[in-house]
């Protein structure tokens, strides 16, 4: 009777997965990107796992639990840190260099380690919008847009979350939520790939903003400077570069030309672009 | 040991209840059509797409639409389809279907139940009127998880790719073509696509033609064949003046029909122009309230669903044909108006709307209610919310014998 229970027994516990979902699917996933905890010098920002949701994953078995950390959120979580039941919960990737990139000067990304539901600190200088992109994979990326705000002293961040819509798959188009000024990607050798965002006139399903991707609308007023198209249709085109210094470039947009100035530096022989 | 023995039995009895539950997941089968069958059993992605016996296979959407308007009681059940996109913001986005509707799904790492469809040979049928076809059974290009051993067309360059291990693998650098042009008929779908195409089972027979350079293709047993050019009768530009009313407008004949290849500028009450704007009357014709089917002149008449779908048939529902080159707001890569010069002209709802994003026209459904077709510069939908709405009108007419 008893190796009969302990036979039950085992075959019970073995009928669940070793790691997955615990609940339905149907939900939309949870915000990537989450910030919490702003004081007078920094925001504390967390990414959460891509296309799961955390508070609904986890493992039966804290081996198990630890591997899909690591897997996951790229975190060598200690044994004995987590009791069961083995949930992600509030866990937050690990940070890794082009994981999260700022696309202004006054909004500075800095790495945190040692804390599971941390990934890193976001620095202001001064209030402003900043747009945001989060690599979710090789080929992707997420854009955010961070509205910096300063009161009583304590900085405060809000993320409007600016995917792109369904429609996009269907669309030639790249529609955003909402419009946003350049922003330039990491520069791989002397190309440097773009992204801007021009409001469009009127809503398209529930859209403002389009991503331009016109390279001849793009006219930079400086020779070191030039500006190529791009097959895919995330971003706006690339910039070629051939030296460094700054370099106003005008955007026309379909009302009045915008401009803005591009600071290209070399750091470690690497191109770097920042607006100013 | 008796508390050990009241446990046992109480684990004994969930385990019933659980199987209880099991029994419930076994698919009732008194309404599936003889060539379907349903496994039991819950499959992942990979797993879904070779569950199906030797004869059978995983039906695609266009199967299951057929299967849902055919078959009165549906389980009630997530199934895995065979069609299926990789997307820029959806990754993996697989159709399902449930509650007797196909869906898209975000994830494709839950597991579903399957249906298997026996194969068969199917005669060539239309469906153009499945303006949402675009967008649900293809590919994006270097992209992985295709549907096993099918063939692929790669529309930008023409080669035939073949599905193994859930990668592309190109084939051919094009296909073999039976004959040099093929007479295009009402049946072919015109695709502008830049992704790639399977051929799957609810596509036997079906033709294709891709846009850009007029091949010709038909699919048959998972496998395309190329057919040939297609031989398109050239379209005619042309002018029409009533002497009665002075109306008066260009033309495009295209086959058999002639359209009005402008919006019509014609005084009748209740029309106004975009804004109030003489302008916009002039550039893109006056916006009509309900009473638009008096506006066409004698012989003339507004466009029925099914001349709009000749239209689509001949130039594809992506509009690249089809749009001014002039005027969108979007940047279309192409741009290869045949002469009927679609502006992005807007629309009256409660206020002027869509103006550089958007128009709309009055025309008949299957019914002759009255409608709107509305086209946003890349597909076309309709509305049969129209109340106290304004659209452009264009007029059509069987082609006059020379």
């Amino acid at each position: 009777m008893i190796v009969a229970f302990a036979l039950l027994l085992i075959s019970f516990g073995s009928s669940f997965a070793a790691c997955g979902s615990y609940a339905s699917f149907g939900r939309s996933p949870d915000h990537l990107l989450q910030v919490f905890s702003c004081d007078s010098k920094k925001c504390m920002v967390s990414i959460r796992g891509v296309e799961i949701f955390p508070h609904d994953y986890g493992c039966d078995f804290e081996d198990e639990f630890i591997e899909d950390v690591k897997k996951r959120f790229g975190r060598d979580v200690p044994k004995g840190r987590y009791n069961a039941p083995f949930r992600y919960g509030n866990m937050a990737r690990q940070y890794e260099p082009g994981l999260i990139r700022s696309g202004c000067d006054f909004l500075k990304v800095e790495p945190v380690y040692g804390i599971d539901s941390v990934t890193v600190a976001l620095k202001p200088k001064k209030t402003g919008v900043c747009p945001i992109s989060i690599r979710e994979s090789n080929s992707r990326e997420r854009m955010y847009l961070a509205v910096v705000n300063k009161a009583m002293g304590r900085w405060n961040i809000t993320l409007e979350h600016n995917h792109e819509t369904d429609e996009s798959y269907e669309s030639e188009f790249t529609f955003f939520e909402l419009p946003f000024p350049l922003f330039v990607k990491q520069c791989e050798a002397d190309r440097c790939d773009f992204m801007y965002a021009e409001r469009l006139p009127f809503p398209y399903k529930g859209r403002k903003a389009v991503l331009l991707t016109n390279e001849q609308r793009f006219k930079p007023k400086c020779n070191f400077v030039k500006v190529e198209s791009s097959d895919s249709k995330n971003v706006s085109g690339t910039f070629v570069l051939s030296g460094t210094g700054r370099c106003r470039i005008q955007i026309d947009e379909r009302k009045e030309p915008v401009y803005n100035v591009l600071n290209v530096k070399k750091v470690d022989g690497q191109y770097q672009v920042e607006l100013e | 040991m008796k508390k050990l023995i009241i446990v046992f039995v109480f684990l004994l009895l969930a385990c019933s209840q659980e199987n209880r539950e099991n029994a419930k997941d076994e698919h009732p089968k008194a309404n599936a059509p003889a060539d379907w069958i349903f496994p039991n059993g819950s499959y992942s992605w990979g797993e879904a797409l070779n569950a199906c016996p030797e004869g059978y296979h995983l039906p695609d959407k266009f199967e299951w639409e057929n299967y849902i308007v055919h078959t009165a009681d549906i389980p009630n059940y997530k199934y895995w389809t065979s069609s299926y996109h990789v997307g820029y913001m959806k990754e993996y986005s697989v159709a399902y279907v449930q509650d007797r509707k196909i869906y898209s799904e975000f994830a494709y790492d839950g597991r579903k139940s399957v249906a298997c469809k026996k194969d068969e040979k199917k005669e060539a049928k239309s469906f153009l009127d499945k303006i949402a076809f675009t967008g649900t059974a293809f590919i994006s290009k270097n992209k992985t998880n295709c549907l096993a051993g099918h063939k692929y067309i790669g529309f930008e360059d023409n080669g035939l790719y073949l599905c193994e291990n859930r990668t592309l693998k190109k084939v051919a650098d094009s296909l073999d073509f039976l004959q040099d042009s093929v007479e295009f008929s009402a049946d072919t779908v015109v695709l502008n696509l830049r992704r790639m195409l399977p051929c799957t089972f609810g596509m036997n027979g079906k033709k294709i033609m891709t846009g850009v350079n007029r091949y010709m293709y038909q699919c048959y047993d998972k496998n395309w064949h190329g057919l040939g050019y297609a031989k398109l009768n050239p379209v005619q530009l042309g002018y029409y003046k009533d002497s009665l009313t002075g109306v008066h407008f260009k033309t495009i004949i295209i086959d058999s029909m002639e359209w009005s290849s402008q919006n019509i500028y014609r005084s009748m009450p209740g029309e106004e122009c975009y804004e109030n704007k003489k302008m916009h009357c002039e550039n893109h014709g006056r916006l009509y309230g309900e009473n638009a089917r008096e506006a066409c002149p004698a012989d003339w008449r507004l466009p029925r669903r099914s001349d709009w779908v000749t239209l689509f048939g001949r130039f594809g529902l992506d509009g690249a044909y089809l749009r001014s080159k002039d005027d969108w707001f979007l940047d279309f890569k192409e741009n290869k108006d045949v002469g009927f010069t679609i502006y992005p002209a807007g629309y009256l709802d409660k206020g002027y709307k869509g103006f550089g994003m958007v128009t709309g026209w009055w025309s008949y459904d299957d019914e002759n209610r009255l409608y709107a077709i509305l086209f946003d510069g890349e597909k076309f939908s309709h509305d049969y919310a129209v109340e106290n709405k304004k659209f452009y009108i264009r007029c059509v007419r069987k082609r006059p014998e020379n």
